[in-house]
C-alpha cells in the first residue's frame, strides 16, 4: 500500500516536471506555425486552427518587410557553424597536448598554472569586452569570424585545458610508461596510447565549445554590423528592436536556432552528463 | 617596352573603372527603401557600390560611436538623428558640406529641415526627411462608438478613450512608447509643449520640473491610474512595440513617427488598413493648438571618410526631389522639398498627407546639447520612476532638474 | 620519461601563449585602465587618476541600485534553481517507469540558447497577446491582463523565473550523475534505522552530495551574478532601472557614456566580487580539503 502511493506521487511529480518542461516549448512551437491573427487573438489559440509554414519560408528564402529585408538566416546560421566549428577545433588542438603534459608533469607548477586559468575566467565576460574591443579593432578583424573565433578561444580553453586535465588523469601513467619502455618513444605512446583511451574527453570538450559558442550573445552583438558575421543570436535577439515585433517569426527563428543545440543536446546526452560531472562528482 | 605600356594601359583603366564602395549605416525605420532607393543609385553610378548597414534605432548611437571611435574611416555616411548634432559636430566626426550645397538646396529645402544638420554656423548633411510625431486614431473604431471627430484636447482625448472602452471597443483608449529609450523623451516633449512648457529658461536653467513640464508628467500618471485609459504596457514598450496594438485595432490613439502610416496600412502587418487617419496632436492648454516633437534624421559624411565625393553623390541623391517624392509616396515620409509640399502626384497618392502637413507648423525640438545623451538619460530615468510610482511627477523632475544642473555644470 | 623535455615544453607553449594574448592580456588592459580617466572617443587623451575612478563608482547611487538587484536577482535565482534542480535529481534518481523519459526532457530548456530563452519569454509574459496571461485569464485565476514586465520589482522576478526555468536543469544533471555514485546501502541502512525522508535528504544525501554542490554552485552563482544576455533581451535594464544588474551598467557605462576607464574599474570590481563569493563558498562548504575541478 505504501509502496503504490510512493509510485502514484512518482509519477505525479513526474509529470509535473514534465509540464513545467514543456509548456514553454511547445508555446514557442505553436506561435512559430500560427498565423498572425491567431496569434494576436484573446484568449490565445492553443491549437492552432490554420497552421502555417509562412514563417519558416519566411526565413528560409527571405523576403522583405518595412523594415527591410528578412535578415538572412541561412548565413546567420552559416556564421555561427563556422565559427563554432573552428573555435572547438582550435581548442582542442591546443587543449588536449596541454592537458596531456599537465596530467603527467610539472607537479608543482600545474596546481598554480590551473588555478590561474580558472580565476582568470571569473572576471565577467563583460569586463572584458572593452579590451576585447579594442585589440579586435586593432588587428583589423573586427565584423569577421575571426574576431569571434579570437574571443571564444580564450572563453573555452580553460575549460577544455582542465576537462582534458581530468580525462588524462583517468589513464594510469604506468600504461605510457610501459609503452615507452617498449621503445615506442614519447610522440608514439602519447599518440597510441593516451589519445584513443581520452577520446571521451575530447567529445566532451567539442560539444560544449559548441553548444558555448553557439549560446553567446554579448560579444557577437558589439563585434558584428553586418550579415558578413552576425551570428544567430544576434539576428534572433534583433527581432525584438527592430519596430514591429513579428512574434511568429521571432519564434519560428528561436525554434531554427535552437534544434542544433538540441540535437547535439539529445544525441550527445552520455557525453554531456558525464562532462557536467566529471568535475563535481570527482570533487 | 611596348608590353610595359599595354601593362600600364590595363592598370590605369582599372583603376578608372575601379568601383569605389561606401559603407553606409542607417536606421533600419526606412530601410526598405533605402535598399530600393541604392539599386537605382548603383545604376545611375555603375562605379559606385553602396553598402548598407541598418540596425534597429535603439543600437544606432552606440553602433556608429563605438565604430568610429575605433576607425574614423570605417563608415562613410552616418544616419544622424537631429539631437545627435551637436555631440558628433563637437567630437570632430562629421565633414561640413555648406561649400557642396547647391543654390537650389539653399532656397528650396525647408529651413525647418535643414536646421537639424547645422551646428554653431556649419552645415553637416542633408536632412531625408521631415518627421514628427503625428497623431494617429482609428476612424472606424470611432464611428462605431459614435464619435465624429477626432480628439482635439487632453480632455475629449481622454473622455473619447473612456467611451469607446465602455462600449467595450478596446481595451484602452490609446497606447504609447514610454519604455525607458529616447522614445520616451520625444513623447514627453509632445505633451510639455503642449501643456505650454519648456525644457529650459533663457538663463539655460531647467524649468521642466514647473508648469507644463510638470502637467505633461502629471497627465501620464494620471492617464494610466486615474483615468485608465492608456494601455499600462506602454511603460515598458517603446515607440516600435506599441505600433502592434494599433495595427491590430486593441487600441484607438497612437502616436508615431510617419513610417508608421506605410506600416498601418501593409496588409501584411495590419488588420486596420485604411482606417487609420491622422488629425493634429490634441492640445492641454487654451492658446495652444497643438504639438509635436520632432524626429528628423539626415545623412552625413565622416569627417575620416576615403570617399567623400561618392558619399556625396550618395546622400544628394537620396535628398533629390525624385527620391524625396518616392519616399512621400511609398513610405509616407514628409519631404524635405519646400515645392514637394503642393505635389499633385504625393496628395493624390497619400491622402493623409495634407492633414500630416498641418502638424510640421506645431513643432517642440528637443533640447540641442552636446551633452545630450546623458541628459535624455536622467530624463527618462526618473520619469520612468514617476511611471512606476516610486516618484511623484514632482519629486521625479525636481531630482531630473537636479541632476540636469550637475551635469551642465551649474 | 620522468625528466621534463622539449616535447614537454612544446606541448604546453601553445595553450600558454594563446591563453597570453586572449585572456591575461585583456584582463591586465582592464585593470589598467580602470586607473585612468579614458573616454572612447579620446583614445590618445587619457590621464592617471589613480582609484578616483573606482571612488567616483562606490559612491555613486545607480552602482549600488544596480548592486542590489545583482544581489537579489543572484540568490533568488540560484536558490531556486537549486531546490527544484536537487529535488527533480532526487525523483529521477527513483525507479519509475517516467525516469528515462525525463532525464532526456531535462536537458532541453538547458540546450536553448539563451536568447532564445530570453525572446521565449518576453512574449510568454506579453501583456496583451502572451500566454500567461490568456492561462491564467482563462483558468479564472486573474480578472484583469497582468502588464508583467511594467513593475521594477516584478520585472525582475519575471525575468528569475525566465532564468530558472532554463538553468535550473543543469542542477538536475549534475546532483543526478553525483546521487548515482552513492552506494544504494547507504540508504538501505538510514532506512532500517527508521529515518524518514527529510531526515535521510539531511543526513545521508546531502552530506555525501556535498562536493557536487559547492561545484555546481560556485559555478551557478558566478554565471547568475555576470547575469546580461536575458536582462538586454527582456528588459533593456527597465523600467525605471529595476532591472539593471551590474553586467548592463557596465555595458551602459562603456557603451553608451562611453567612460572605459569607469567601466573597466567597474568590471574590476565585479570580477573581485565574484573571486570573494567563490572564495566564500568554498571556505564554508568544503571542510575536507577537495580540490575543484570544474
Amino acid at each position: 500500500m505504501h509502496k503504490r502511493k510512493k509510485i502514484i506521487g512518482l509519477y505525479i511529480a513526474g509529470i509535473l516536471v514534465a509540464i513545467f518542461i514543456l509548456m514553454p516549448i511547445y508555446w514557442m512551437f505553436v506561435s512559430s506555425i500560427s498565423p498572425k491573427i491567431e496569434l494576436l487573438s484573446k484568449p490565445p489559440h492553443w491549437f492552432p486552427k490554420n497552421p502555417t509554414l509562412q514563417n519558416f519560408k519566411k526565413l528560409i528564402w527571405g523576403g522583405t518587410g518595412t523594415s527591410g529585408e528578412i535578415p538572412d538566416f541561412k548565413r546567420a546560421l552559416l556564421n555561427s557553424t563556422i565559427v563554432a566549428l573552428i573555435t572547438t577545433t582550435i581548442s582542442l588542438l591546443l587543449s588536449i597536448p596541454a592537458g596531456y603534459v599537465l596530467s603527467r608533469k610539472f607537479q608543482k607548477f600545474k596546481q598554480i598554472y590551473l588555478n590561474i586559468i580558472v580565476t582568470a575566467r571569473m572576471f565577467p565576460e563583460i569586463a572584458l569586452v572593452l579590451s576585447m574591443y579594442l585589440i579586435v579593432s586593432r588587428l583589423k578583424i573586427i565584423n569577421t569570424w575571426w574576431a569571434l573565433i579570437f574571443v571564444y578561444t580564450s572563453f573555452i580553453l580553460p575549460y577544455s585545458i582542465w576537462i582534458m586535465y581530468g580525462y588524462f588523469l583517468t589513464i594510469p601513467k604506468e600504461l605510457d610508461e610501459a609503452a615507452y619502455i617498449d621503445g615506442a618513444g614519447i610522440w608514439k605512446s602519447f599518440l597510441k596510447v593516451d589519445l584513443p583511451l581520452a577520446l571521451p574527453g575530447f567529445s566532451t570538450v567539442a560539444i560544449f565549445s559548441f553548444l558555448m559558442c553557439w549560446d553567446e550573445f554579448l560579444y557577437a552583438l558589439i563585434l558584428t554590423f553586418n550579415m558578413k558575421a552576425k551570428t544567430i543570436t544576434v539576428v534572433v535577439s534583433e527581432f525584438t528592436t527592430r519596430h514591429m515585433i513579428d512574434y511568429g517569426l521571432m519564434m519560428a527563428g528561436g525554434l531554427v536556432a535552437t534544434i542544433p543545440p538540441m540535437l547535439i543536446a539529445l544525441l550527445l546526452q552520455k557525453y554531456i552528463i558525464s562532462g557536467l560531472t566529471v568535475g563535481a562528482v570527482k570533487g | 617596352m611596348k608590353k610595359v605600356l599595354i601593362l600600364l594601359f590595363i592598370i590605369t583603366s582599372l583603376m578608372i573603372f575601379s568601383t569605389t564602395t561606401i559603407r553606409v549605416i542607417s536606421s533600419d525605420d526606412f530601410a526598405a527603401f533605402r535598399q530600393e532607393a541604392i539599386k537605382r543609385f548603383e545604376e545611375l553610378y555603375p562605379d559606385i557600390k553602396v553598402e548598407l548597414l541598418s540596425v534597429g534605432y535603439n543600437q544606432l548611437y552606440q553602433k556608429i560611436i563605438t565604430t568610429l571611435a575605433v576607425d574614423p574611416s570605417a563608415f562613410d555616411v552616418i544616419d544622424v538623428d537631429c539631437i545627435w548634432t551637436p555631440e558628433f559636430a563637437t567630437l570632430g566626426l562629421l565633414e561640413p558640406v555648406d561649400n557642396r550645397l547647391t543654390e537650389d538646396m539653399k532656397n528650396n529645402i525647408l529651413e525647418s529641415a535643414m536646421n537639424i544638420m547645422r551646428y554653431n554656423g556649419k552645415t553637416y548633411g542633408l536632412p531625408m526627411f521631415n518627421d514628427v510625431l503625428f497623431f494617429y486614431y482609428n476612424e472606424d473604431l470611432l464611428k462605431k462608438a459614435g464619435i465624429r471627430r477626432p480628439p482635439a484636447t487632453w480632455d475629449e482625448f481622454v473622455a473619447f478613450s473612456k467611451i469607446l472602452q465602455d462600449k467595450g471597443l478596446v481595451k484602452y483608449g490609446s497606447v504609447w512608447g514610454w519604455a525607458q529609450a529616447e522614445g520616451l523623451i520625444c513623447y514627453y516633449t509632445l505633451l510639455l509643449g503642449s501643456f505650454g512648457g519648456q525644457y529650459f529658461d533663457e538663463n539655460e536653467n531647467p524649468v521642466f520640473n514647473t508648469g507644463g513640464g510638470l502637467k505633461a508628467l502629471e497627465w501620464m500618471v494620471d492617464s494610466i491610474y486615474n483615468y485608465k485609459v492608456v494601455d499600462p504596457s506602454s511603460i515598458n514598450s517603446d515607440d516600435r512595440a506599441m505600433l502592434h496594438a494599433i495595427a491590430n485595432g486593441d487600441a484607438a490613439f497612437g502616436f508615431n513617427w510617419s513610417f508608421a502610416w506605410q506600416i498601418f496600412n501593409d496588409p501584411d502587418q495590419s488588420s486596420q488598413v485604411d482606417k487609420i487617419k491622422v488629425a493634429l496632436v490634441p492640445t492641454g492648454v487654451p492658446g495652444i493648438v497643438s504639438n509635436t516633437s520632432s524626429g528628423s534624421m539626415g545623412l552625413a559624411i565622416t569627417k575620416g571618410s576615403k570617399n567623400k565625393e561618392a558619399a556625396w553623390k550618395f546622400i544628394s541623391f537620396l535628398a533629390s526631389r525624385e527620391e524625396q517624392r518616392r519616399q512621400s509616396i511609398e513610405y509616407g515620409a514628409m519631404p524635405i522639398w519646400e515645392d514637394l509640399y503642393n505635389d499633385k502626384e504625393i496628395l493624390t497618392h497619400h491622402p493623409e498627407f495634407s492633414e500630416m502637413v498641418n502638424q510640421l507648423y506645431y513643432v517642440t525640438d528637443r533640447p540641442s546639447l552636446v551633452k545630450y545623451q546623458e541628459f535624455s538619460r536622467i530624463l527618462q530615468i526618473y520619469i520612468q520612476k514617476a511611471l512606476t510610482r516610486q516618484m511623484t511627477p514632482k519629486e521625479a523632475l525636481d531630482k531630473a532638474a537636479e541632476e540636469v544642473n550637475k551635469l551642465l555644470g551649474k | 620519461m620522468r625528466k621534463t623535455n622539449y616535447f614537454h615544453l612544446l606541448m604546453i607553449i601553445p595553450a600558454t601563449v594563446v591563453l597570453l594574448l586572449t585572456l591575461f592580456y585583456p584582463i591586465v588592459n582592464t585593470i589598467i585602465i580602470s586607473f585612468f580617466d579614458k573616454k572612447l572617443f579620446y583614445p590618445s587623451f587619457s590621464t592617471f587618476v589613480g582609484l578616483s575612478n573606482y571612488k567616483e563608482i562606490l559612491s555613486n547611487e545607480e552602482f549600488w541600485s544596480a548592486f542590489k538587484i545583482t544581489i537579489y536577482f543572484t540568490i533568488v535565482s540560484v536558490f531556486l534553481e537549486f531546490v527544484i534542480g536537487l529535488f527533480t535529481a532526487i525523483l529521477l534518481n527513483q525507479n519509475f517507469k517516467l525516469r528515462g523519459f525525463l532525464r532526456t526532457l531535462v536537458i532541453l530548456p538547458w540546450a536553448i540558447p539563451t536568447v532564445v530563452n530570453g525572446v521565449l519569454w518576453q512574449w510568454i509574459f506579453d501583456s496583451n497577446y502572451g500566454s500567461l496571461n490568456g492561462l491564467l485569464y482563462q483558468l479564472g485565476l486573474i480578472h484583469n491582463y497582468v502588464n508583467w514586465l511594467g513593475k521594477p520589482f516584478m520585472a525582475l522576478n519575471m525575468v528569475i523565473i525566465a532564468d530558472v526555468w532554463k538553468n535550473c536543469w543543469f542542477f538536475t544533471i549534475v546532483l543526478l550523475g553525483a546521487l548515482q555514485t552513492i552506494p544504494k546501502n547507504y540508504y538501505d541502512a538510514a532506512k532500517v534505522d527508521g529515518a524518514g525522508f527529510w531526515n535521510r535528504l539531511f543526513n545521508v544525501t546531502l552530506p555525501l552530495l556535498r562536493p557536487a554542490i559547492v561545484v555546481s554552485l560556485v559555478l551557478r552563482t558566478s554565471e547568475a551574478f555576470k547575469v546580461f544576455d536575458i536582462i538586454y533581451i527582456m528588459t533593456k535594464g527597465g523600467p525605471a532601472n529595476g532591472t539593471q544588474v551590474l553586467s548592463y551598467y557596465v555595458y551602459h557605462t562603456s557603451f553608451e557614456a562611453m567612460q572605459l576607464g569607469k567601466g573597466a574599474a567597474l568590471s574590476t570590481i565585479i570580477a573581485i566580487i565574484i573571486l570573494l563569493i567563490a572564495l566564500v563558498y568554498i571556505k564554508s562548504l568544503m571542510r575536507e580539503e577537495v580540490e575543484i575541478n570544474a
